[in-house]
């Protein structure tokens, strides 16, 4: 049987749920704090905490709640978006380096984006390119990462005055 | 005055891709005393028109 207590936190993550469906992340961020005011540390309320903050592109905020409370290999690509968006892109690339990326569509993204911020246009070029072949053309994204990879190509092309071959 | 117009390198702008899979955990729905949902509805509608940030 449940206790009154799980309820309650029933009824504050409903009423979060709720918040959330219709975008309203102002007040999901102050319903937060008052889930974790009755739940400390609750990490689900963390999690959205963490989300909520990206949401209002308070990325810095969202970072020290993911240093805070998770551990490195939590939260993995949302510690990375916040440094990205923090233009920390030496970080961003650690990260996507030392936790296997390959088959992860988020963290290959996060990492494409940070070569092109770090200039290194060789792996964005590759990472893009890889992108291209794998995602059908009807796919809402398609366009976008053609759009990326024709950016890389041309940065690279500025950059090099010339194109990897296979290019 | 004006000053001529003179052409500068830029780098091309980049859709920030990344930011379409930041998502709210799959256990919200559960703690909120939700039926599960079918997971992976990708956020097709915001697809197209993100912009990356400013060129650095």
């Amino acid at each position: 049987m449940q206790s009154s207590k799980d309820i309650n936190a029933t009824q504050l993550f409903a009423e979060l749920d709720r918040l959330l469906s219709q975008a309203d992340y102002d007040k999901a961020l102050k319903h937060i704090d008052k889930i974790l005011k009755q739940i400390p540390n609750d990490i689900d309320a963390l999690h959205c905490k963490v989300i909520t903050l990206v949401k209002l592109e308070k990325y810095q905020n969202a970072l020290d709640i993911v240093v805070k409370h998770f551990a490195e290999d939590q939260l993995i690509f949302e510690r990375g978006y916040c440094l990205y968006r923090l233009n920390r892109w030496s970080e961003v690339l650690e990260i996507t380096t030392k936790f296997n990326t390959s088959g992860k569509r988020d963290l290959g993204h996060l990492k494409a984006q940070a070569a092109y911020r770090s200039e290194d246009f060789t792996t964005c070029l590759d990472l893009y390119n890889e992108f291209v072949n794998e995602t059908d053309k009807n796919d809402d994204a398609y366009n976008d990462i053609l759009t990326n990879f024709v950016a890389a190509k041309a940065a690279l092309l500025f950059a090099d005055g010339k194109l990897p071959a296979k290019y | 005055f004006p000053p001529d117009v003179t052409p500068i390198p830029a780098k091309p702008l980049l859709f920030d891709i990344a930011s379409n899979y930041i998502e709210y955990p799959p256990s919200l729905s559960q703690r909120a005393g939700r039926k599960p949902q079918q997971t992976g509805s990708r956020i097709s509608s915001l697809f197209g028109g993100i912009w990356g940030s400013k060129n650095s």
